[in-house]
């Protein structure tokens, strides 16, 4: 049994910065595992799915929430689902449940989470995503797959806690997630006009 | 103490007053005051020298339309040249410098070429410098250079910030006068989205500058009302400071918001660039006065008279003691009248109509001399005009003109999509017609409405069919009285010729109206050509007050009217947009986005030198303490990894999880050659064909279970092979159960290389899996778990050509795997290696890499039509099968060896026959790929050669006519190391 143990980093070293009106920071200690329908399997899938989190898979552009879990629409017939969790336990658990309706892929470090709230946000968001953020044209529960400085990356937007403001998830690849933090952190409300 | 021209009233603040300096001289205004209302507060009307003529200058407007107060503000690396003093807010120690002198601005060394102007007419480059030619890069274009241009770059890096957004809304309101307000109001209170932009510091337009009344009350009282309630509903954001400089398509607008200018502490963000995405958009730009062109007309002091009115009522400064009025309508009058009002004697009023007071209750100001029926004929004053002369002859003092020859629509925005404007006779002037951008409709001034109720009524109407259209309704509300105006009453006249002197039209780029009589002596009548032969309107102030004067005066010489003679083209942005705008906040290595790896902090710490490929940043070499050059570490790399063991960071190859009941089918029908029968637990090289038939990536596919793959490909066609799988998956064949997945990202890869790889993994992956060469061949897959569980995937390739492995763990491990790697192979003599050795071993194997695979390449010319199969169909195998990709003599990859080992191969050089004239009929082929190999001795080279497969021996010349190199090589095998390919299958 060899005795060489290897260590595990977060991408972004556990980014975590508050500033007047917002706070954006690394999450980590979750799993993503991509889930993807099976050609024509959708009623399967779906029941497998309710009995699994208590809830079918989202549609397009939408994410909906199962207690800890998160179940985010990212691709056509596919959905990332998000648990604080160890990556193999969740991957066979689905596996399991969801048995030929589904494969089941773990995207656990190749995508990086950052949680990013505050009642400044919005201008931040204005500042980096070429889409409407704002709470009209993307309400809570709405996703999508977005360019926030010429990173792309999955953006959601989460119930904020009483007087947050917005709160957003958004999700980018590992490889480029230092210049999608950067293109965050380099305007407001982090550095102010 | 220093006369002051300050009126009472205004809408400065006195409470605040401001110190700034001109040309190192200081002096005091107030706040609200701009750098052009301040200088003229104090007497000052000279600000710079004309572009080619180096003529005194003074302010001639009030707005963005300036041509002759441009100024370098700021100093050292925050100089900023060429900015407009009429625009410039005041503020607490603001410094501007003239322009375009040499010496100082009231004697400029350079105002000699206004002696040698009959020399300089225009065009005049088109006929001169051009003997001796030698002289033209030696002598002319140097003093041209050194004299030519519009103020200076201060050399240095730009400290400011610039920063980039991206707005949305329902209704943008370009404007914010007037006609914007009501706009924006109406819009506002249906509870539409609106963004109203202005790009003034305060709201109002024209309302600033007039002494209208609005519903009883001033109306700049009435614009600030309004700017307060559209300030406090959440639905509008209003934006002052604020250009929308470009109208783009659907529905997107250009915005520069100028944050920062205006204060003392520039420290902060100084513009923002936005991009509005907007439904609809009202264009309530207004419009922008212009002149007449007569002789001398561009002296300090002569200014246009809605300008000198807004100085009056905005800014409380008088343009002069002794202004004259000229004007062809009745809004010079108002000029005459305002001032009055304010003190400011009158000298005279010159009207070019005959009977201007009839019918219109126009009175002139007490002693004030009237004129009607004539023009002005000169003026003089060097430094500052002191009389002009009429066309009656008779001279009058006076130390201000103010000039009123009608008003422009700016109709700009309505024409950057390739409109065109339509004339109207009744106002001389041009108006937006029918084709305008996606959504936008255009009101008030700007569309051609000269009163004041007539902007207020249809920026409301404006707006609520909006709103109507976007499913909002809109209270009927009664909309604000206005007091009755005098009619516009224009007469067009355009310019009095000038007897024995120049009239400008140009005022910024020096062009006359002599400049455009000889332009269509010489042919250049066409509108288009006019513009680039003058250069009428080319200037910073794209010809605001210049374009339409001077086309009227083409007209009138070739007999057109002038809607025939038609505007030239107008393009983005309607005012200068710096680049440092555009760039904004993507400076320095944040200039584009980068990819690392997940061992980049690791290679770092070892000091790698790392080379961009594409966004990531791959560790090319890294160099040991002692080694001075670059090749001294790649050879040691090479050396290293063929004799004992190498690890090279491979993440960066693209990975895609291909899944599913079809997912072997799908792959079947991808590759060229066959997956069908691929087992679990093996890997194969695939070749993948374009529809065309010709090469559009290679790599590996390993079956890791039933329905599992994972293809690899090349880092530079990662995204593209992505693309491709998923159309092939849901256009072409969406029956199959197949779902792909990129996991490039998901994985660190390390290549594990040498004699001593298989003892090195050995030392990493858990118990209970075989690693011996039975047990786990070449070309074999498997899923294992390593150093105490961490879930890997193992794969025996080789891109090196060595015994060697492809290890595969989460991302997040990578880092550590590189550490550990080393850490176990420290007594195997393990080395890190990087990009450049990993190309240096492969083209000694003869591996293509996209050096090769150009998109013009086939099968056939890889050596590699065998894998074409033909027994199933896939993408490209029709075309793939054309005659001219599959010739008998067709191109070949080869290796190249040079005959001299000293000589150096470089990539790109043509090959050609022994003999063989350098014509391009005799070319052969060329080199795509060379490298120093430490195992041949030699620099070798691989390429593609004609009929190449049957010339083994043969010396042929690489040629290479851009580093002017012909050196004999030898045609050989492309494989120089290992050609069995025995240590693969150790």
């Amino acid at each position: 049994m060899t005795n060489y143990r290897l260590t595990h980093d977060q991408a972004l070293g556990g980014f975590d910065r508050k500033t007047d009106g917002a706070h954006l920071r690394e999450i980590s200690g979750h799993a993503i595992i991509a889930v993807t329908m099976a050609n024509g399997a959708k009623r399967g899938f779906n029941t497998a799915m309710k009995k699994l989190f208590g809830e079918a898979a989202p549609a397009p552009n939408r994410m909906v929430t199962a207690g800890k879990t998160r179940i985010i629409a990212s691709a056509l017939d596919q959905v990332f689902v998000v648990e604080k969790t160890d990556p193999q336990t969740l991957e066979e658990k689905l596996i399991n449940g969801l048995g030929k309706h589904a494969t089941v892929t773990n995207q656990s470090d190749g995508w990086v989470m950052l949680e990013y709230a505050g009642s400044r946000v919005h201008e931040g968001m204005e500042r980096v995503s070429l889409n409407d953020t704002s709470i009209d044209a993307f309400p809570v529960g709405a996703v999508m797959r977005a360019s926030i400085e010429h990173v792309n990356g999955i953006v959601c937007r989460e119930k904020a806690k009483r007087g947050e403001g917005d709160r957003f998830l958004l999700l980018t690849q590992r490889s480029s997630a230092a210049s999608f933090l950067h293109g965050i952190i380099d305007t407001v409300p982090f550095v102010e006009d | 103490m220093a006369k002051t021209f300050r009126l009472k009233g205004g809408q400065i603040n006195r409470k605040t007053p401001l110190n700034f300096s001109f040309n190192g001289k200081g002096f005091s205004g107030f706040e609200g005051d701009t750098l052009a209302s301040a200088l003229l507060a104090n007497g000052v009307h000279l600000v710079g020298r004309s572009f080619k003529y180096h003529r005194p200058r003074g302010i001639l407007s009030a707005g963005i339309e300036e041509p002759n107060a441009l100024m370098t503000i700021g100093t050292g690396a925050d100089a900023d040249p060429n900015t407009r003093a009429t625009v410039t807010e005041l503020y607490e120690g603001l410094t501007a410098k003239s322009q375009n002198h040499i010496g100082p601005l009231g004697f400029d060394l350079m105002a000699i070429n206004d002696r040698l102007s009959n020399f300089l007419t225009a065009g005049f480059y088109y006929k001169t410098f051009m003997w001796p030619a030698a002289f033209w890069e030696k002598v002319y274009e140097p003093i041209i250079r050194y004299a030519a241009g519009l103020g200076a770059l201060s050399g240095e890096d730009d400290p400011s910030r610039y920063d980039k957004g991206y707005l949305h809304c329902d209704v943008l309101v370009i404007g914010g006068g007037a006609t914007g307000l009501m706009a924006a109001l109406t819009a506002g209170r249906a509870g539409l989205k609106v963004v109203l932009a202005d790009e003034d510091f305060r709201l109002g337009g024209r309302l600033n500058a007039e002494n209208d009344v609005i519903a009883g009350q001033k109306g700049a009282d009435w614009a600030r009302e309004i700017s307060a309630e559209l300030a406090a509903m959440p639905n509008v954001r209003v934006m002052t400071r604020t250009t929308i400089y470009g109208a783009y398509d659907h529905g997107i607008y250009g915005a520069l918001e100028r944050v920062g200018e205006h204060k003392s502490d520039q420290s902060g963000t100084r513009q923002i660039l936005w991009r509005v995405y907007s439904k609809r958009a009202i264009l309530a730009a207004g419009s922008i006065e212009r002149p007449i062109a007569f002789q001398d007309n561009d002296r300090p002091g002569i200014m246009l008279a809605g300008a000198v009115r807004q100085y009056a009522n905005r800014f409380a400064v008088a343009a002069g003691d002794n202004v004259s009025i000229f004007t062809n309508n009745n809004d010079g009058w108002r000029t005459a009248h305002d001032l009055s009002a304010h003190g400011v004697h009158i000298a005279a009023i010159i009207d070019t109509r005959h009977h201007p007071l009839d019918g219109e209750g126009l009175s002139a100001p007490k002693d004030c001399r009237v004129i009607t029926g004539a023009g002005i004929a000169g003026t003089k004053g060097r430094l500052r005009v002191n009389s002009l002369t009429t066309t009656t002859g008779e001279t009058i003092k006076t130390d201000a003109i103010a000039v009123s020859g009608g008003w422009s629509p700016t109709v700009h925005l309505t024409c950057h999509q390739r409109g065109r404007p339509r004339w109207r006779d009744d106002i001389a002037a041009f108006v937006p017609s029918g084709d305008l951008p996606m959504g936008m409709v255009v009101a008030g001034a700007a569309n051609g409405e000269v009163s004041l109720s007539e902007c207020l009524s249809s920026g409301h109407d404006a707006a609520a069919a909006l709103a109507r259209d976007l499913g909002k309704s809109v209270k009927k509300t009664p909309l604000p009285k206005v007091e009755d105006e005098p009619s516009f009453g224009i007469e067009a006249c355009w310019h009095i010729p000038p007897k024995n002197g120049r009239a400008w039209v140009d005022f910024q780029n020096d062009v006359t109206t002599k400049d455009i009589i000889l332009a269509e002596k010489e042919g250049f009548t066409a509108v288009e050509h006019l513009k680039r032969y003058t250069t009428l309107g080319m200037a910073t102030d794209q010809g605001k007050t210049a374009n339409i004067p001077g086309l009227a005066v083409m007209a009138e010489i070739t007999g057109k009217t002038i809607p025939e003679v038609g505007t030239t083209i107008f393009r983005p942005p309607y005012s200068p947009v710096p680049i440092a705008a555009f760039v904004g906040r993507a400076t320095g290595k944040n200039y584009m986005p980068t990819r690392l790896t997940p061992s980049h902090q690791w290679a770092k710490d070892r000091g790698a030198v790392f080379i961009e490929v594409g966004p990531w940043y791959r560790a090319q070499w890294y160099p040991e303490p002692g080694e001075t050059h670059w090749l001294e570490s790649v050879n040691r790399e090479v050396i290293a990894t063929r004799s004992a063991v190498g690890i090279c960071d491979v993440s960066t190859l693209g990975k895609i999880d291909i899944k599913g009941k079809d997912a072997g089918e799908f792959i079947n029908r991808i590759y060229a050659n066959g997956f069908a029968k691929l087992p679990v637990g093996k890997t194969r090289y695939g070749l993948m064909l374009r529809e065309d038939g010709f090469v559009m990536d290679d790599g590996t596919t390993a079956r890791l279970a039933e329905h599992h793959y994972v293809m690899t490909t090349t880092t530079a066609n990662a995204v593209g092979v992505y693309r491709h799988l998923d159309f092939c998956r849901q256009a072409l064949w969406p029956e199959l159960d197949v779902a792909i997945i990129s996991t490039t990202d998901q994985f660190a890869q390390f290549a594990v290389a040498g004699p001593h790889s298989r003892k090195l993994i050995s030392r990493i992956v858990d118990d209970g899996f075989d690693l011996s060469n039975e047990a786990f061949p070449f070309m074999a897959a498997a899923e294992l778990t390593v150093c105490g569980g961490v879930p890997a995937r193992l794969f025996r390739i080789s891109f090196s050509g060595e015994l060697a492995y492809e290890l595969a763990v989460p991302a997040g491990y990578g880092n550590s795997l590189a550490e550990t790697l080393m850490a176990a192979g420290e007594d195997l003599g393990v080395t890190p290696y990087g990009l450049e050795a990993l190309n240096v071993m492969r083209i000694e194997k003869g591996h293509p890499t996209a050096a090769e695979l150009t998109g013009q390449i086939s099968a056939h010319h890889l050596g590699m039509e065998r894998m074409l199969s033909k027994t199933k169909d896939f993408i490209g195998a029709t075309l793939a099968r054309r005659a001219e990709l599959t010739r008998a003599d067709g191109y070949r990859l080869v290796g190249l060896k040079t005959i001299d080992p000293e000589a150096m191969l470089t990539a790109g050089a043509h090959f050609l026959d022994r003999g063989a004239a350098t014509r391009r009929e005799n070319d052969l082929g060329w080199m795509t790929s060379v490298a120093y190999s430490p195992m041949v001795g030699s620099s070798i080279g691989l390429g593609f050669v004609k009929d190449g497969h049957n010339r083994f021996g043969d010396v042929i010349r690489a040629t290479d006519f851009v580093r002017g190199t012909d050196i004999e090589v030898e045609i050989v095998h492309p494989h120089f190391v290992d050609p069995e390919g025995k240590r693969l299958h150790d």
